[in-house]
């Protein structure tokens, strides 16, 4: 099945047509998952779905993103296992999303395929990468990390100049490190691409303003960052983008917001710069890439919501081919555009999220 | 010479009752202030009305007046009552039937007997309260309330504002009365039918509205309230206790409440009273039972599961549940989400929800005491013995409110566990069925509302 996925994503990465659509592939993934998890099994059986009676993604059961907190799949050789960040329930409530070696792979190619995409529609070429959030050497249980180590190595340059990081192993964010790579950076003409957990970058931005240091980063510079609002201080969306610009001289387009989950292994993001690319001035909008799909449904029935108004979101992502595709999130968010909105976390759901990595942030300043 | 007092026949009032929220030929009685100079003169004159009443009305005809207008409120034909409820389906999202049942409820606390039993187990010499007796040493005193109480409520279940307003006035206070902006309507309509039978009375009670951050007002009423209580949720109360560090300020925040069925009772014939707790005002107060612990074998807690969602079923039908907003639906879905997957993971596990999941009972042994949803989603767990009920009783996430304890009261081992459940915190011991109705002397913290504010007063 994994090997139909893999053709699936390169298909529609190269512009060609897949051999099966999205629906199809979807419901032959449901099945072999509905095999494959007996707890999903299970669930789908309490919800009196099986293969048989499904007849699109939609309908897929959505298995709660929580029940990824119990081992989903069973062990297997050379599997890694992603934990989510700690929550506010505490260590032995993390999600561990168990991802065997191909599918490993599968999430590499998925992960940077969307990335490019998204991100680098107008293949700047090789960057200088700060990186304020986990890595795969110093976070080797972070989903995110493993991203940020790949698409630092496939965006930065190699061995010549590798990627900054400013987020220890034990969650110390070296903020005033950050701020003097970033210094220097602005000496050069190469430029930077800052990949970072939301209150990391918030905790940069606050050192430059009490610093009153105003950099101007290389053209064509940017920065993505995580979204999220735990772990410290966050600013708002429309505060990074403005401090972005005031501090970094990083224009908004270039701004790219993530939104991903330990429990996904696709990710969406915003449409700003790829739309800019593209000549279109659609919503800034979160997108997901041609293998996942999300709708947003009512919170009381399930049900899909009108266009545009609140419910909770709902992800089908083709690359958790092995674990399980259909996830129910406690998100909130509504659609736009050619994408959605997400609005955040309800305010009853358990806090969460990879910002929760930053223990600690040394913003002060040393003069 | 007395104050201007009017009984009217009760079979006859209700009909015959102004329909606007006035009193007639008069000031607006009821109508929320909302600025700081006409909460001054809501005051003035509300301690105008006080003096008046001071000299003029014994506790006994306060209670009169107050079992009057409130059996007014039971007349289902009432004008103002038929349009409150039709405000309060829409504000709270409630079935019509269910909040007049609510209502019922609230205003059948009111009542001569009940009032008259709270004066006389919590006044220390109740005909003290009508003038001033003999207090020692030959010092003449009264047993009076502050002269300003300040109130704020909270939104989730209509009516909070009856019982504080039946108290202060047997105490002759004035009581300031901030409403949830999610339900300010019962609160004046309940004034604008006292105000028929007693204007003094109810120009003592001064409904307040502002808007939150409005600090002025708020200096202003703290300034003028020698008794201030807060009710609402602990975010909501931390925060205005926060900004008056110095202030002594009575609070009541979340409190959790269970259903109990000792090992000496059958199951089954508590299921329609824990049923009705369960869907009365969907679950929002803190009278709602969120677990209902059964002592004994595993099977009589699974056999009450299935009971409890056949009585919900059958609820459901009378009064359909009306969806929420999205953050109590998502917590909803959060506890559903978590329940379905114990019921996929364990096989001991049930889950019983109705048509699209209009209740949920989940049956788990080893259920934590935590404060649930509410809308119509209820624990069931089981419990070995005494001890082991005590015990998790214990490690409540949350104070507890009431139990509702599934036992005849005339069976010889009530009285111990009714005092048992008492001595760990319980506020309300009742029958199932009755959780939601608290009689009017009931304070969720279990302190006495009327002996709370009296005091030997000398000046008055």
């Amino acid at each position: 099945m994994i090997e139909r996925v893999h053709a699936f994503v390169d298909a529609t990465v190269a512009g060609s047509d897949p051999d099966l659509r999205f629906e199809e592939l979807a419901l032959q993934v449901f099945a072999y998952q509905f095999e494959r998890v007996p707890l999903y099994r299970r669930f789908c059986e309490g919800r009196g779905a099986t293969p048989g009676t499904v007849a699109s993604w939609q309908e897929v059961p959505a298995i709660p993103a929580d029940a990824f907190k119990d081992e989903l799949t069973p062990p297997a050789d050379g599997a890694v296992v992603f934990l989510s960040s700690g929550t506010t329930q505490g260590e032995q409530r993390r999600s561990r999303h168990r991802v065997s070696p191909e599918n490993l792979q599968l999430y590499r190619r998925s992960s940077l395929a969307h990335f490019a995409a998204m991100a680098m529609p107008d293949r700047p070429g090789e960057m200088d990468v700060l990186v304020l959030g986990p890595m795969a050497a110093t976070h080797p249980t972070s989903s995110l990390g493993h991203m940020f180590e790949w698409i630092a190595c496939e965006h930065g340059g190699g061995a010549r100049t590798p990627p900054f990081t400013a987020l220890s192993a034990d969650g110390t964010l070296d903020v005033s490190a950050a701020v003097a790579w970033l210094a220097a950076a602005a000496a050069g003409t190469r430029p930077v691409l800052i990949l970072a957990l939301s209150s990391a970058i918030t905790a940069v931005f606050e050192t430059l303003r009490t610093r009153r240091l105003e950099l101007r980063l290389p053209a064509d510079s940017r920065l993505v960052d995580t979204g999220g609002s735990k772990g410290g201080r966050v600013l708002s969306r429309n505060g990074i983008l403005k401090a972005a610009w005031r501090f970094l001289h990083i224009p908004a387009y270039l701004c790219t917001s993530e939104y991903g989950m330990t429990e996904l292994l696709s990710q969406y993001y915003d449409d700003a710069l790829r739309s800019r690319w593209c000549g279109s001035l659609s919503p800034r909008a979160k997108v997901g890439p041609a293998w996942a799909k999300a709708m947003v449904v009512d919170a009381a029935t399930l049900q899909p919501v009108p266009a545009g108004e609140r419910g909770l979101l709902r992800h089908f992502d083709l690359a958790n081919v092995e674990s399980v595709s259909a996830i129910q999130t406690l998100d909130v968010g509504h659609t736009i555009g050619n994408g959605l909105e997400v609005v955040g976390r309800a305010s009853m759901a358990e806090s969460r999220g990879c910002s929760s990595l930053v223990s600690m942030l040394e913003a002060g300043p040393s003069t | 010479m007395k104050s201007t007092t009017h009984i009217p026949d009760s079979e006859s009032r209700p009909a015959a009752m102004p329909s606007a929220g006035y009193a007639r030929g008069a000031a607006p009685v009821g109508a929320p202030v909302s600025t700081g100079a006409a909460m001054e003169a809501a005051i003035r004159e509300a301690s105008r009305a006080r003096a008046q009443v001071l000299d003029d009305m014994t506790t006994a005809e306060i209670i009169e007046i107050l079992a009057a207008a409130a059996d007014a409120w039971r007349q289902p034909h009432y004008v103002p009552r038929t349009r409150l409820l039709s405000l309060l389906a829409r504000d709270l999202r409630m079935p019509l039937a269910l909040l007049e049942k609510g209502v019922d409820a609230i205003f059948a606390a009111v009542n001569q007997a009940d009032l008259h039993r709270m004066v006389a187990n919590e006044a220390e010499n109740p005909s003290a309260m009508d003038g001033p007796v003999e207090f020692g040493n030959g010092r003449m005193a009264r047993l009076l309330g502050p002269r300003v109480i300040f109130h704020s409520l909270a939104g989730n279940v209509p009516g909070l504002s009856v019982p504080p307003i039946v108290s202060a006035l047997l105490a002759r206070s004035i009581c300031i009365v901030r409403d949830s902006d999610r339900q300010p309507h019962l609160t004046a309509a309940f004034l604008s039918t006292l105000a028929d039978f007693s204007r003094d009375l109810a120009t003592m009670v001064i409904p307040a509205s502002w808007r939150a951050g409005d600090m002025g007002m708020e200096k202003l009423i703290f300034e003028q309230a020698q008794r201030v209580e807060l009710t609402g949720s602990d975010t909501t109360i931390a925060s205005m206790v926060s900004r008056h560090p110095r202030r002594p300020i009575v609070t009541r925040g979340a409190r959790v409440s269970v259903g109990v069925i000792p090992r000496q009772s059958d199951t089954d014939q508590w299921k329609d009273g824990f049923a009705t707790d369960i869907v009365m005002y969907e679950g929002m107060g803190c009278l709602t039972p969120h677990v209902i612990f059964v002592e004994g074998d595993e099977k009589r807690a699974k056999r009450l599961t299935r009971l409890l969602g056949i009585a919900l079923s059958r609820y459901e039908a009378l009064y359909p549940r009306m969806p929420r907003e999205l953050s109590l639906e998502t917590r909803r879905r959060s506890f559903l989400d978590a329940a379905e997957m114990m019921a996929a993971r364990d096989p001991e596990a049930i889950l019983q929800r109705g048509r699209g999941d209009a209740f949920v009972v989940h049956y788990h042994r080893d259920a934590p005491l935590m404060i649930g949803p509410g809308l119509r989603c209820v624990v069931v767990t089981s419990v070995g013995d005494r001890g082991e009920l005590l015990d998790r009783l214990r490690r409540s996430h949350a104070p507890l409110a009431a139990v509702g304890l599934g036992l005849e009261t005339d069976h010889p081992a009530y009285p111990d566990l009714a005092c048992t459940l008492e001595g760990i915190g319980a506020t309300l011991v009742c029958a199932p069925g009755q959780m939601q109705s608290p009689p009017i002397q009931w304070a969720q913290d279990g302190h006495k509302r009327l002996a709370d504010l009296l005091e030997w007063r000398p000046g008055e």
